[in-house]
C-alpha cells in the first residue's frame, strides 16, 4: 500500500470533469486507488465517488493505492492534482 | 438602447426564474412532461432477481447507445457540450456504481428502488457540501436518474415538439437538449437548474434564451400558450395582451437593430495586432446597466458601484436586500466576472447623520475610513457580498485605500463574517478574491506593498489626478490643471502597474481614462490588463485596441512618460498616427 497527501489547488475544485479526468489516470493502472476524505473512501475509478467527495478548494485528501503499479498509480494522481487539472487555480 | 424595467400591457399570468442565457424570443409553449411515478419501496421476489438485474443492464446499454449516437451527432467544435456528455457517459459506465445497484436488486430491491436508493446515496454526499458548485452537481445526476426510470417506465420520448417552440420542463438533460435543438426550439424555462448547471453552460454556448429554477412553470403553464422570455431579466409572461406583445416586439427589434449596427465587432475580443489582449469591462451602477454592458459584449463587470443602492434608498440597505440585489447581477451575468467595490460613501455622495458636513468631503471621512469606523454597516455588506459569491465569480473591491493596515483590518473583518455565515449554513467562495482601488498617491507609492496582500488592483483615474495634481475636480476654475495625462500620474500609473505585476497581480483602470480614446494607447502601452468603463464606450475602446500595434504602442509610452511637459504630451498623443 502507497499513500500520499494531496490539496486541491483549482478554483472550482473536484467538479465533474476534474473528475472524469482522475478516473480516466486511475484506469490506467493495475492497482486498487482510492481517494480518502475525511475518512471516506471512494474509488478512484469511480466517477460518481470521484465527485461525490465534493472537494472543493482547500481540501485535503490521501490517495492510496495497492498493486504493482501503486506507487505510479498515486503519483499521476497527485500530479493531476496539483496541477489544479489545468484549470485557474 | 433601453432596456429598463418597465412594461406597458398585461397578461394572464408572469413568472420569474434566474436567467441563465440571455435574449428575448416569443413563441409558442410545449410543456415536456418528464415526470414519473413509481413506488421507490418495491420488493421482488428471489426468483425475479435474474430478470431485475437484466432490466437494469439492458436500460443501462440503451441510455449508452443513446448518448453515443447524440454525441456523433454534436459538432466536432462544441467542445463544452462534448465534454459534458462524455462525463454523463463516464457515469453510466461507472462499474462501481452499476456493482452497488446490483447488489441492492440481489437485495430483493426492484429495478427502479436501487436505482434510486444508490442516487440518492451520492446526492447526498452532495447535498451536504458546502459549495454550491458541487450542490447544482445534483440536477446532472437527477437527469442521469430520471433517464433510466423513463427507460424501465417507457415513458414520453421527445419526437412530437413543433418547431420554434419554447420548451418548458421540470429539467432537461444534455441530450434531451441536442434532441431539442434538431427541433429547432428557440428557448428554454425550467423548474430547477441553476446558472452552473450543465444545461445553462450550453443554453449559453448555443445562444439559446433560457430561463432556469423557475418555480412550477411546467405545472403552471399549458401548451400551446403565447410566452414572452425575457432572459435579460428573467421574467416570462403568458398569454400577454397585444400590447405588451407589441412591447416586446419594439423590444426585439431594437436589440436586433442596435447589435446590427454594432457589426461583427461585437463578438471580437480585444486584442492588438500583435496579439496582446486587453479585458474590456462595464462599469456599472444599476441592473439595467448590466444588460447594457452583456448587450455591449462587456466580458465581466470592472466596477460595480454599491452605493448607488444608498443613494436610490436613503439609507443603508440591510443584508439581505443587499445580497437580493447582488446575487441577481452575479446571476445575470454568470460566468462573467462581477467587481462588487463596497460603499464608497462620504459626504458629498451621501448625507446623513451618520457622516457630518465637512469643508473638504473629498479629502474626508469617506471609502474604507468610513467603513472600518461603522463595523455594522460594513460587515452586512461584507456578509452579503460573501453570500453572493457562492458561484465564484465575485470579486470585492476597497475604496479609498491609503495603508496595509486598513486592508488587513477588512481582512479581519471577512474572516468574521465567513465564520458568521458558516454557523448558519449559507455558502460562499472561501477563496473570493479581494482587491483595492488605487486612487490616492498613498496607495500607489506603497503598491508594492498591496500587492502582496491583496488580489488585484484597479486604478481609479478620476480620484487619482485630482488628488495627485491637487486639483478639485468639481471646481471649474482648476478644469484646466485637471490633467488625466500629466506626466506625473503617468508616472505614477506605471510605477503602480509594474510593481504589481512584479508580484503577479493583474492591474485593471476604472476611471474615466479607461473610457477615453486618447488614453487606450497609453495604458495599453503601460500594461493594463483591463480597462473597465461605461458599457457604452466599449465597441470605440475595442476598436482603438484592434488598430494598436502593442510593441510600437510600448516604445511610444516610454518615450512618453519621460516627457516633462503637459502640452508634450498632449501633442505626442493627438499626432502619433500607428
Amino acid at each position: 500500500m502507497f499513500e500520499q497527501e494531496v490539496e486541491i489547488k483549482n478554483r472550482a475544485g473536484m467538479h465533474t470533469r476534474p473528475a472524469s479526468m482522475i478516473v480516466k489516470v486511475a484506469a490506467k493502472f493495475k492497482s486498487e486507488v482510492y481517494i480518502e476524505k475525511e475518512g471516506i473512501n471512494v474509488n478512484a475509478k469511480s466517477i460518481i465517488g470521484v465527485m461525490t467527495l465534493a472537494a472543493s478548494k482547500g481540501t485535503k485528501l490521501t490517495i492510496k493505492a495497492e498493486g504493482n503499479d501503486e506507487q505510479d498509480a498515486v503519483n499521476a494522481i497527485c500530479e493531476l492534482i496539483n496541477d489544479g487539472f489545468g484549470e485557474p487555480l | 438602447m433601453d432596456l429598463n424595467e418597465h412594461i406597458t400591457g398585461t397578461y394572464k399570468l408572469s413568472l420569474v426564474g434566474i436567467p441563465a442565457s440571455s435574449g428575448i424570443v416569443i413563441a409558442k409553449s410545449h410543456i415536456l412532461k418528464t415526470e414519473v411515478f413509481y413506488n421507490t419501496q418495491k420488493f421482488i421476489e428471489p426468483s425475479e432477481i435474474e430478470k431485475e438485474i437484466g432490466k437494469f443492464i439492458n436500460a443501462q446499454q440503451l441510455l449508452i447507445d443513446e448518448l453515443n449516437e447524440t454525441l456523433e451527432k454534436v459538432p466536432k467544435n462544441a467542445l463544452d457540450l462534448i465534454g459534458i456528455l462524455q462525463a454523463d457517459l463516464m457515469i453510466l459506465q461507472d462499474p462501481i456504481f452499476s456493482d452497488e445497484i446490483i447488489n441492492f436488486i440481489k437485495n430483493k430491491f426492484s429495478v427502479e428502488s436501487a436505482i434510486v436508493k444508490q442516487f440518492e446515496t451520492n446526492k447526498g454526499f452532495l447535498r451536504r457540501s458546502n459549495d454550491e458548485i458541487f450542490k447544482e452537481r445534483i440536477v446532472e445526476l437527477d437527469n442521469i436518474e430520471k433517464k433510466f426510470i423513463q427507460i424501465l417506465t417507457q415513458k414520453e420520448k421527445i419526437l412530437d415538439i413543433p418547431e420554434h417552440s419554447i420548451i418548458i420542463a421540470q429539467s432537461l438533460s444534455p441530450s434531451d437538449l441536442v434532441k431539442l435543438l434538431e427541433k429547432k426550439i428557440v428557448g428554454f424555462i425550467l423548474e430547477s437548474g441553476g446558472i452552473t448547471s450543465h444545461i445553462s453552460i450550453l443554453a449559453r454556448s448555443y445562444n439559446l434564451p433560457a430561463i432556469v429554477s423557475t418555480n412550477y412553470a411546467a405545472r403552471l403553464i399549458n401548451n400551446n400558450e403565447n410566452i414572452i422570455l425575457d432572459a435579460y431579466s428573467g421574467k416570462i409572461f403568458v398569454n400577454p395582451d397585444i400590447d405588451l406583445l407589441k412591447f416586446y416586439q419594439e423590444k426585439i427589434n431594437q436589440i436586433r437593430t442596435y447589435k446590427e449596427k454594432l457589426g461583427e465587432i461585437i463578438d471580437l475580443p480585444a486584442v492588438t495586432k500583435d496579439g496582446k489582449e486587453i479585458t474590456l469591462w462595464g462599469n456599472v451602477n444599476t441592473f439595467d446597466d448590466v444588460k447594457q454592458a452583456i448587450l455591449d459584449g462587456a466580458k465581466g463587470l470592472g466596477l460595480v458601484r454599491t452605493e448607488s443602492l444608498v443613494i436610490e434608498k436613503g439609507r443603508f440597505p440591510s443584508e439581505n436586500e443587499q445580497y437580493e440585489f447582488y446575487k441577481k447581477i452575479c446571476e445575470t451575468v454568470f460566468p462573467l466576472i462581477v467587481t462588487l467595490r463596497a460603499f464608497d460613501v462620504g459626504s458629498d455622495k451621501y448625507t446623513d447623520e451618520l457622516i457630518l458636513k465637512e469643508s473638504n468631503p473629498a479629502l474626508g471621512f469617506r471609502g474604507i475610513r468610513f467603513l472600518i469606523s461603522r463595523p455594522e454597516i460594513f460587515k452586512n455588506q461584507i456578509r452579503a457580498i460573501l453570500r453572493s459569491s457562492k458561484f465564484k465569480n465575485v470579486r470585492f473591491m476597497l475604496p479609498m485605500i491609503t495603508s496595509v493596515d486598513e486592508v488587513m483590518k477588512t481582512k479581519n473583518l471577512i474572516e468574521e463574517c465567513k465564520a458568521e455565515l458558516a454557523a448558519k449554513g449559507y455558502s460562499y467562495d472561501d477563496n473570493m478574491p479581494m482587491g483595492v482601488m488605487i486612487e490616492t498617491p498613498a496607495a500607489a507609492l506603497i503598491s508594492d506593498e498591496l500587492s502582496r496582500i491583496v488580489d488585484f488592483f484597479s486604478i481609479g483615474t478620476n480620484d487619482l489626478t485630482q488628488y495627485v495634481l491637487a486639483a478639485d475636480r468639481t471646481n471649474e476654475l482648476l478644469s484646466e490643471f485637471f490633467n488625466n495625462f500629466h506626466p506625473g500620474i503617468l508616472r505614477l500609473i506605471d510605477f503602480t502597474i509594474s510593481a504589481a505585476h512584479k508580484n503577479k497581480i493583474p492591474v485593471a483602470v476604472c476611471g474615466e481614462m479607461a473610457g477615453h480614446p486618447l488614453a487606450t494607447e497609453l495604458l495599453v502601452g503601460m500594461d493594463v490588463d483591463e480597462l473597465s468603463m461605461a458599457p457604452s464606450l466599449l465597441l470605440e475602446i475595442k476598436n482603438k485596441i484592434l488598430s494598436l500595434d502593442y510593441k510600437t504602442t510600448r516604445q511610444y509610452v516610454m518615450r512618453t512618460i519621460k516627457s516633462n511637459v503637459v502640452r508634450d504630451i498632449f501633442q505626442n498623443v493627438d499626432s502619433n498616427s500607428f
